[in-house]
């Protein structure tokens, strides 16, 4: 049985891939969108979904949709928090820089907190209810102050202070910890 | 229970962890193959510079998934296969790394190399994946092999601790039952127990065994007892020899005493028995007093004593036969005891109780002795158990009757100074006192106050017998030997008996019931009569039966003869 599921997990993984192929293949096509200024630099993070401010149009699996596209240099512009954290991937205690989610929903003007995440390798999942405005979680640039590669799990990560609230240290939570996070829906 | 939670932890920390690093692998290297299969199909060039991008983020995915998982497969139990593995893929990320650094294209074989590389480890990693689930199973297996045992473990015990439990309830159950049982039997025999210790403390079972014997005794010694009476008296007109008479009245004497002694010891066994009846009364003491000054004046006299009884006009609230019974016994003790002197009976009121006070000048009584002179059998001055001075009795009727009445009695006495003994009677009304009722109510011996008895019997023995008997309680007897003496005696004399006793076979063939016919008719009365008859046979039974009177078997015993004419009498005095 178990077999025969990671075999079935393999042939997952294939279809899946093709979609990837397709989804990088979409051309960003610029749009101006109302208060949200453009990116200059490569685009590290896309809002899409049910949002107020967009300064992009996407095409996703051949549908064109407005989108809020972060560089590294918009999310800088957006205050940023630190939050100190072990987690089970990394040694010691992180140091993660980044924005907190809730202020980046804000900006963007997302009509909710329900989401889904998706990273860079595919992983995908759906946000938990409501733990944006309760806890600090930020969605991190900087490593203990340096930016990531994609090889150390970067450019982007969400992060959960798991160590300031205890209550966060669950299955669930850890899920939604997303490391090469590319794609920010909105439902 | 180590075993088993150190197979749980091995799973738990390997797990997920494997798990996630088997997909991971998988993927990456997967979406790097068909990266590559793509980037190889396309030819040209300006499509492959698009692609390569692409393949280079794949590429890093790889490196980033080894990352998170340190190279190593995350289980607590190194794998063989998987530490292979790793070190392939350490090799190959090495090896590649400055191909995929590069921003310029590189040549497609490299790529081949690459991609057959990629096939090689995707096929490890099957068997790695493989490995990682069968040694799950093992742990899975332990696991629930363990959790099996512990389960029948626990099933045994279970059982075995229900069992056990079953058990010990039935025994606690028989347990409670039993010791209930006993329970009730052990209050059973302390309450039987109790019983009995209470009869002996109280003296009953003593008394009870006395009693008895003394019930029986007293039928059978009342009957010689009164015949020796009878004879006794029977004897005196025989007796003609010079000193006869002298030792015949000793043998009256004794015979007396010993009535007497019978008599009071009859009043003991009943006392004890408490068949006697307490009926108290309102009367003045001065009745009393008359009574026991005309019985003891003559008996001081002859001791040559004094005997004086104060003149009084109380009156005491008590039982006044019983009184009477108290102060005689105590009178006649002070006479016995006194050698000269006198003995005075006082009465003298205080408050609520009347004191009759009794003093003699005896020898006195010492201190010591006080206390035991109300026992039974218990005598001063008589270790020799002189008969003649009773059995010691009268004393301890004496406090019997004083218990019963309720009376206090005390004594005061000194050697040499004789004694004094003061009964305290509780006061009686003088309102209340009924006038007539004690004129002769204290005489207790049948007293038939001179009826006149006209006995008919050929044998002249039984006649006299008859006579002496029905004398002793007062009757006045006319005997006939035949029908016409007894006409002739009633005719000539004018008498009019009160009862008629007649034999049943006279002389000459004549009847009993005849002869009574006859002395009715003559005197024109319906005479009560009785027959009596030493016949058993049973034509004479029905015969006699017949006649319609009553009938009474020889030998006739004195006490029911005289209840039988007693209840004659007082059906005629009645009637």
């Amino acid at each position: 049985m178990l077999k025969q599921d990671f075999r079935s997990f393999r042939r997952l993984a294939f279809s899946t891939c093709l979609q990837v192929l397709l989804l990088l293949t979409t051309v960003i096509v610029s749009a101006q969108a109302a208060d949200l200024p453009e990116p200059v630099g490569p685009a590290l993070l896309e809002i899409v979904g049910k949002l107020e401010h967009s300064n992009a149009t996407l095409q996703i699996n051949g549908k064109s949709e407005s989108a809020a596209v972060f560089d590294l240099a918009l999310l800088e512009s957006l205050p940023a928090v630190t939050i100190r954290t072990q987690t089970p991937w990394t040694k010691g205690v992180g140091e993660f820089t980044g924005v907190r989610m809730d202020v980046l929903l804000e900006r963007v003007g997302a009509s909710s907190e329900h989401l889904v995440l998706e990273a860079l390798d595919e992983y995908s999942v759906e946000s938990l209810e409501e733990p944006y405005q309760s806890y600090p979680i930020v969605i991190a640039y900087k490593l203990n102050g340096k930016y990531m590669s994609v090889r150390e799990l970067g450019p982007l990560w969400v992060m959960y202070p798991f160590d300031a609230y205890p209550e966060l240290n669950s299955e669930q939570s850890r899920a939604q910890c997303v490391w090469q996070l590319r794609r920010i829906t909105v439902r | 229970m180590f075993n088993i939670n150190h197979a749980r932890l091995e799973l738990q920390d390997s797990k997920e962890g494997a798990f996630n690093y088997i997909l991971q692998a998988d993927r990456s290297f997967d979406r790097l193959h068909l990266s590559l299969d793509d980037y190889l199909d396309t030819q040209a060039i300006a499509e492959k510079q698009m692609l390569w991008p692409d393949l280079r983020l794949r590429f890093d995915l790889i490196w980033s998934t080894f990352n998170v998982f340190d190279i190593h497969l995350p289980t607590s139990r190194r794998l063989d296969s998987a530490d292979r593995f790793a070190s392939h893929v350490k090799q190959f990320l090495s090896q590649h790394d400055l191909l995929f650094s590069s921003d310029s294209l590189p040549q497609d074989d490299h790529l081949v190399v690459v991609d057959n590389t990629l096939t090689e480890l995707s096929t490890e990693l099957y068997g790695v994946g493989t490995d990682v689930f069968a040694q799950f199973n093992i742990f899975r297996d332990r696991i629930s092999h363990r959790m099996e045992a512990l389960y029948r473990y626990f099933w045994i015990s279970g059982l075995m601790l229900l069992l056990t439990g079953t058990a010990l309830v039935v025994q606690l159950l028989r347990l409670i039952n039993q010791s209930t049982r006993l329970y009730n039997e052990a209050q059973d025999s302390e309450s039987r127990l109790a019983t009995v210790v209470e009869e002996l403390r109280s003296g009953k079972r003593e008394k009870k065994a006395k009693d008895s014997f003394l019930a029986a005794a007293s039928h059978d010694l009342r009957q010689p007892l009164f015949a020796l009476g009878l004879f006794v008296s029977a004897l005196e007109t025989r007796v003609t020899l010079p000193d006869g008479p002298v030792i015949l009245d000793k043998i009256k004497q004794s015979t007396e005493a010993l009535n007497s002694l019978f008599n009071s010891l009859l009043d003991i066994s009943q006392l004890d028995a408490g068949v006697v009846e307490i009926a108290p009364e309102h009367f003045y003491c001065a009745d009393l007093f008359r009574v026991l000054d005309e019985e003891f004046g003559e008996v001081a006299a002859r001791a040559d004593l004094g005997f004086r009884i104060g003149p009084t006009d109380e009156v005491v609230f008590t039982d006044y036969v019983l009184l009477g019974r108290i102060l005689r016994n105590l009178i006649d003790n002070a006479l016995v005891h006194s050698n000269e002197g006198e003995v005075v009976v006082s009465c003298q009121r205080k408050s609520e109780t009347v004191s009759i006070v009794i003093t003699d000048t005896g020898p006195g009584i010492p201190l010591e002795e006080q206390e035991h002179i109300f026992s039974e059998y218990y005598q001063l001055k008589n270790p020799e158990r002189d008969r003649s001075k009773g059995l010691g009795l009268g004393l301890s009727i004496v406090r019997r009757l004083s218990e019963l009445l309720d009376i206090d009695v005390s004594m005061d006495s000194e050697p040499g100074n004789g004694t004094r003994i003061e009964v305290k009677v509780p006061a009686g009304q003088p309102e209340a006192v009924e006038l007539v009722r004690h004129q002769n109510a204290n005489i207790k011996v049948k007293n038939f106050q001179g009826a006149l008895v006209l006995v008919i019997d050929d044998d002249k023995d039984v006649r006299d017998a008859m006579e002496l008997m029905l004398k002793q309680v007062n009757c006045i007897v006319v005997p006939a030997e035949s029908v016409e003496d007894a006409l002739r005696v009633v005719m000539e004399r004018d008498l009019k008996p009160a009862l008629i006793i007649a034999d049943y076979r006279l002389r000459e063939g004549k009847t009993g019931d005849a002869a009574i016919a006859l002395v009715r008719e003559a005197l024109n009365e319906n005479i009560p009569a009785l027959i009596v008859t030493g016949d058993t046979s049973p034509e004479r039974v029905r015969e006699a039966s017949g006649s319609g009177m009553l009938l009474l078997h020889k030998p006739v015993e004195p006490d029911e003869l005289l209840s039988v004419i007693e209840s004659f009498l007082l059906d005629s005095n009645t009637a």
